[in-house]
């Protein structure tokens, strides 16, 4: 993400902000609040799937960030950091109230029950693209663990590699699970979709 | 390969439709095919996901009181009052916001009743109901863009940086209502799609209450 452009507008650029921040400049702090908001709420919103958690993790994340800007010399891009770190809260958050970070390995279910079709059943395809409320809707559905890998990967774009040190888990299992969290949103989006033409 | 091998070998590549192997197989299968082709449309729409919620006014509010509380904001943000009114101008203001971020939420919440909508729609009244819906949507953003202006006025007098913030706020703020709106639009039966639409219009009333908290003495 870019900086805020200061030209016509009159607003801060971020690197300009960052600097004042630092100085315990309270308009630059909102600046770079206002600038990251959004990413940082939805991230911890899809991780948690609750509004309150998700409100507190924000928090929680931005007062991290602030704590330690002055310790922040721009040799990565400052969203990243800021990511980053909130990605660490929310990991955090998660693993204190005991959910699974990454699925558990050890579930009844296998690959095999994930995909195989009940007997006469239509193997209906989603047929086309598929609406953000709806899918919103599956990942809260979601098991805490696949809905953080699936989010992770498929919404924030982090790579399995970076995924499996923030989680803790083999590149491998990253790649499974992430399989595997796709593979239940499609049957959860297929069921929504046959309940919704049944009405 | 059968499917069985196919979806096994599936986790471990980001583009099935690459691997000469697993190509093959799509080409000859049309389940496996099928399969592919909706986790590319779930891949596809997840990026939608990212950035797409704003967290409530309140929270910067919290965050601000923490950092000065820790010491982080060591100088007070630029003094935001209210400047010495023109004639007849500061005891307009210091009532018209909070009154206009009110009717904003309480025209936001005439215009959309869906459930209402329906249930007159289907006792045949959609002719007379939509127009109506229409000029009152339409008032209600021409109020919207008259009541940002005054506030954005009222706030630049104070700090320009501030005035950007807040115009910035405020552009966010209105996409996510029409976000909202259209969602709720297209999936009138959908509760969460409604609760949207109203946390939209909290999200500018709140707007509008921190733009007054600066501005008055």
């Amino acid at each position: 993400m870019t900086g805020a452009i200061k030209s016509q507008s009159g607003r801060l650029t971020e690197a300009e902000a960052i600097e004042r921040a630092k100085q315990g400049d309270g308009e630059a702090f909102e600046v770079l609040y206002n600038l990251h908001k959004r990413r940082v709420y939805s991230l911890c919103l899809r991780m948690t799937a609750n509004t309150a958690q998700a409100e507190d993790l924000t928090q929680e994340a931005f007062l991290q960030l602030f704590r330690k800007i002055g310790t922040f010399r721009g040799e990565s891009a400052f969203s990243t950091w800021l990511h980053r770190m909130a990605v660490n809260v929310v990991l955090m958050h998660l693993r204190k109230k005991g959910l699974p970070v990454v699925p558990l390995e050890d579930t009844m279910e296998t690959d095999e029950d994930t995909t195989k079709k009940e007997p006469g059943a239509q193997d209906a395809s989603l047929a086309g693209a598929v609406d953000r409320l709806e899918l919103q809707r599956a990942v809260e559905a979601l098991p805490p663990g696949y809905r953080s890998i699936f989010v992770l990967h498929d919404v924030e774009g982090f790579e399995h590699n970076e995924i499996a040190e923030m989680v803790g888990c083999s590149i491998g299992n990253s790649k499974s699970q992430l399989h595997k969290a796709r593979l239940k949103l499609r049957d959860a989006l297929k069921k929504h979709r046959a309940e919704k033409a049944k009405r | 390969m059968n499917c069985a091998e196919f979806q096994k070998a599936l986790p471990e590549f980001a583009e099935p439709q690459r691997d000469t192997a697993l190509q093959a197989h799509l080409r000859s299968c049309s389940d496996c095919s099928l399969l592919v082709s909706d986790l590319d449309s779930i891949v596809a729409a997840a990026p939608s996901l990212a950035a797409s919620e704003d967290p409530n006014p309140q929270i910067w509010l919290q965050l601000e009181a923490a950092l000065k509380n820790e010491g982080l904001i060591r100088q007070p943000a630029a003094p935001l009052l209210v400047p010495p009114p023109q004639e007849g101008r500061g005891w307009r203001l210091s009532w018209a916001l909070p009154v206009a971020a009110a009717v904003a939420l309480i025209i936001g919440l005439l215009v959309y009743r869906p459930s209402t909508q329906q249930n007159l729609q289907s006792t045949g009244k959609t002719a007379v109901t939509e127009p109506a819906a229409a000029v009152q949507t339409a008032a209600a953003t021409n109020a919207g863009i008259n009541e940002d202006q005054d506030l954005l006025e009222v706030v630049g007098t104070q700090s320009p940086t501030m005035r950007a913030e807040y115009a910035a706020n405020l552009k966010d703020v209105n996409a996510y209502i029409r976000d909202a709106e259209d969602a709720a639009k297209a999936n009138p039966d959908d509760e969460q799609a409604q609760e949207s639409v109203m946390n939209a219009y909290e999200q500018r009333s709140m707007l509008y209450e921190m733009a007054m908290d600066r501005s008055l003495p």
